[in-house]
């Protein structure tokens, strides 16, 4: 790909009027990052899954226009989404350890998913799979294959999402706030997986609501607050020299929980 | 979440029909044109008329009435039962939940017995002591159905109780059958509420099958189940003798279930 | 597992104990007098000798525990006497009409399980459609429809009016057709509204949520995933059925002409044959705490993450 461009996208519920991401437009190019940072309920995670396309229909309401290299995202229909959703374009969910169907295999799973966006043969799959969760950090590849998703820990799931998105070559990544359930070992190792997607080549679209985390991808940051970006710029800049009150207050709270600066992340 | 509930299209029929029935049964004498156990040989099956709205039965007596006047046993019987199996469901659930797990398993084996007991069983036996009656119907009907609501009340009861505020009122100094009043039961009514609701449905549908069978009322009482089953001789002869009776059944059943289910939607956020 | 095996047949022996001495207690206790009513059969104003010597001759003259443990010998050795209803051995009895039973129960869940399947699958694909409100209705209708009644319209319509079927059994399958449909239509309305909650609620579900971001469409994420999760309490619900059916299937069995376990029951109620009901009451326990037992264990194969080490239901 070569770039996701959001317009004014703005999501609001039907019932209510008023808008949860409002107006939002950023541009994201290949081998980038691009961080939406805010508290809980600022709006990110909403923008992140219009841009996916998850939003049921019934209750929100999606305006505006997101596009991949020119071709709308927004209100593909069930066939066209899956030539996109899952092929170009890779999701990381936000709880790894109930992302994946629990009465199934993690072999089959990541199978299933290869079979609907690939022609490859069962043998070539089977290759693919073994080699992206090796790329993603796992190892013992058969006991990962044959295990269901009770059976790993909640950083290893995360290993394998990450690994689904490897195995189909995913141009674009987008990850919703793929650190808040990992402690802060895994989460270093977690930002570090995104940094070596974007160092393959891929776009990453980054959700978070911890700083730390941003910091250590870097790429361009919108710091969203109620619906609106409030700032946008390179991470490091934003973080050493914040613009609005809101980032201030944002940076002293990170600062102040981590006892940390910049340099040590 | 009542306004709510007044918006489904499908509560507003339930209550609907319930008030239907309601009124049959409290305004029977006004409604019915005539007396329902007044017999009349000579007007043998009449066909509807002015007189005889949806015509006579074979003993000369007012189809109409007789269906007016069995709403009157339905929820004659049907309506005290609940009340009775409400507070025995409340008080046996809370207490297998909150009483110890001796207890607690005493009471559960004993709903599983009645539980697995065939419920006609219990029907024909206690009609056979205390001969056929309003009172023999409603105790059968108890006996019948106690289990499933204790059992109820007990698996919400022993979900609540491991819940975080039960924990913080305990803490702070509240006995336990306080917390089963102010706490337990205000937040298990709106579910025992559904199963209210749907516990008159299947109550009148067992009164008016009892009663078909033959147990129960007395043979002459106007009564829905009793009526179908007078009208099985007549199936070639005259079919809609047996198809009156079962359409009120049908109609009290579904009012209280249309509303009971409508509950439960509301409750688990359908829609 | 071979713990939960050995707690679970404890308490189904217990239950099924409670089961015989309730049957014995109720009947031996609060029933009418069974030596007076074998006695009346054959002279309306039989005399108290008479009713005496009735009495001494089925053995009814001995206290109520001794004749609860003497069943109980009898059951184990496979003979437990002759019903005062019938004037045959019980287990003849039992033999004859349990199949009929079982058969109409079979049926009757054949049909729900071809009627709830699909349309429960096609309303969890389409939820807050039309179809899908219209359904929902219509099971609630369902659940509120007498059987004998629904019995009586379908014999109407498809025996009287339209002569497809008879009156009275004909032998062999056809005879169960409409017993087992009217039989079934109360079940598969409570099947198609808990299956589709089920359903629903695991299309709400965050790997449901994940699949459709990996491009899978709302159908295939349905019956690749979503039903197989869906069905435990679709099986607990279905083996919980199948052992109330076995005896309330009595009402069904009367307007088809049926000679079932229920009609039985019935008739040995009335009687006041302890020995008789307790026999059908055990048999009906056994079905229905087997079957939930059953439907336990499936569930427990099928999702084994969902087991849980305490629980005690």
């Amino acid at each position: 790909m070569r770039e996701l461009c959001a317009n004014e996208l703005t999501v609001s519920l039907k019932r209510e009027g008023k808008p949860l991401v409002d107006k939002i437009s950023f541009r994201l190019g290949e081998g980038k990052s691009l961080i939406l940072l805010g508290e809980s309920g600022c709006g990110k995670t909403m923008t992140c899954r219009a841009v996916m396309g998850l939003l049921e229909k019934r209750r929100f309401h999606v305006s505006g226009s997101v596009s991949l290299d020119g071709s709308e995202l927004l209100g593909l229909s069930e066939k066209k989404r899956a030539g996109v959703y899952g092929k170009r374009l890779a999701f990381i969910p936000q709880n790894p350890m109930t992302a994946l169907d629990p009465s199934v295999s993690i072999g089959r799973q990541m199978d299933e998913t290869l079979r609907l966006h690939t022609k490859l043969n069962s043998t070539r799959r089977r290759a693919r799979i073994c080699s992206s969760l090796l790329e993603s950090g796992l190892e013992e590849t058969e006991r990962v294959c044959r295990a269901r998703p009770n059976m790993l820990s909640g950083g290893m799931l995360q290993r394998v999402l990450i690994a689904v998105a490897l195995s189909t070559g995913a141009e674009l990544v987008i990850a919703d706030e793929p650190t808040t359930a990992l402690d802060v070992v895994l989460r270093n190792e977690t930002v570090d997986a995104f940094v070596h997607l974007r160092e393959k080549g891929a776009a990453v679209l980054f959700v978070t609501h911890d700083f730390a985390a941003a910091l250590r991808l870097g790429g361009e940051v919108l710091v969203m607050r109620e619906g609106t970006v409030v700032e946008r710029g390179d991470v490091r800049e934003v973080w050493a020299s914040p613009g609005s009150e809101y980032t201030k207050a944002l940076v002293r709270a990170s600062a102040l929980s981590k006892g940390t600066s910049y340099a040590d992340c | 979440m009542i306004k709510r509930l007044f918006r489904n299209p499908q509560a507003i029929l339930g209550l609907a029909l319930i008030l239907i029935v309601l009124l049959a049964a409290l305004l029977s004498p006004l409604l019915a044109p005539h007396d329902p156990n007044a017999t009349d040989l000579t007007k043998k099956y009449v066909p509807p008329c002015p007189e005889y709205p949806l015509g006579a039965d074979e003993l000369g007596r007012c189809e109409l009435s007789r269906l007016i006047y069995g709403a009157r046993a339905s929820l004659g019987i049907s309506v005290p039962v609940l009340l009775i199996l409400a507070v025995l469901g409340l008080f046996l659930g809370a207490l297998s939940a909150c009483g110890g797990r001796v207890l607690d398993h005493i009471l559960t084996f004993v709903c599983d017995t009645f539980i697995s007991f065939p419920q006609l069983v219990i029907a024909i036996a206690i009609i056979g002591i205390l001969g056929t009656g309003v009172r023999s119907v409603i105790l059968s009907i108890v006996v019948a159905m106690w289990a499933w609501f204790a059992r109820m009340v007990r698996s919400y009861a022993t979900l609540e109780m491991g819940k975080d505020y039960i924990l913080a009122a305990r803490l702070s100094g509240c006995g336990t059958v306080k917390l089963i009043c102010l706490h337990l039961i205000p937040n298990i009514l709106p579910q025992f509420l559904v199963y209210l609701s749907t516990g008159v449905a299947s109550s009148i549908l067992m009164v008016s099958g009892f009663a078909f069978l033959g147990l129960g009322l007395p043979p002459e009482t106007a009564e829905w189940g009793g009526m179908l089953s007078s009208a099985r001789g007549t199936i070639y002869t005259h079919p809609e003798m047996l198809v009156y009776p079962g359409i009120c059944i049908l109609i009290a059943a579904a009012g209280f279930n249309l509303f009971g289910e409508a509950l439960r939607d509301e409750l688990e956020g359908e829609g | 597992m071979k713990r939960y095996i050995l707690r679970r047949a404890l308490v189904f022996f217990l239950v099924l104990l409670g089961v015989s001495i309730l049957s014995f207690a109720l009947i031996g206790l609060f029933g009418r007098d069974p030596a007076e009513i074998i006695a009346r059969r054959t002279n309306l104003h039989a005399t108290y000798e008479q009713i005496e010597a009735v009495r001494r001759s089925m053995g009814l003259d001995k206290p109520l525990p001794a004749r609860y443990f003497a069943w109980m010998a009898g059951l184990f050795r496979g003979d437990v006497g002759v019903s005062i209803y019938s004037y045959k051995p019980i287990m003849e009895d039992v033999g004859r009409y349990l199949p009929v039973s079982l058969s109409l129960v079979g049926l009757s869940m054949a049909w729900v399980i071809l009627i709830s399947l699909p349309i429960s699958l096609v309303c969890a694909n389409r939820p807050g459609s039309i179809t899908d409100h219209a359904v929902r209705f219509c099971s609630v209708v369902g659940l509120s429809f007498p059987t004998f009644w629904l019995g009586f319209l379908l014999l109407i319509a498809f025996a009287v009016k339209k002569p497809i079927f008879t009156i009275l059994p004909a032998p062999g399958l056809k005879g169960y057709i409409l017993p087992s449909f009217a039989l079934s239509v109360p079940v598969f309305s409570g099947f198609i509204r808990v299956f589709r909650a089920s359903l629903l609620k695991e299309m709400r579900s965050d790997y449901a949520d994940y699949a459709r971001a990996r491009g899978f469409s709302r159908r295939r994420i349905l019956i690749d995933h979503a039903l197989r999760n869906a069905l435990p309490p679709v099986v607990t619900m279905f083996c919980q059925y199948l052992g109330y059916l076995i005896a309330g299937g009595a009402v069904v069995e009367n307007v088809f002409s049926l000679n079932g376990l229920g009609t039985y029951l019935v008739g040995c109620v009335a009687s006041a044959d302890s020995t008789a009901v307790a026999t059908c009451a055990v048999i009906v326990a056994a079905v229905f705490v087997a079957a939930n037992l059953l439907g336990d264990m499936a569930n427990r194969l099928l999702c084994p993450w969902t087991v849980r080490e305490d629980s005690h239901d």
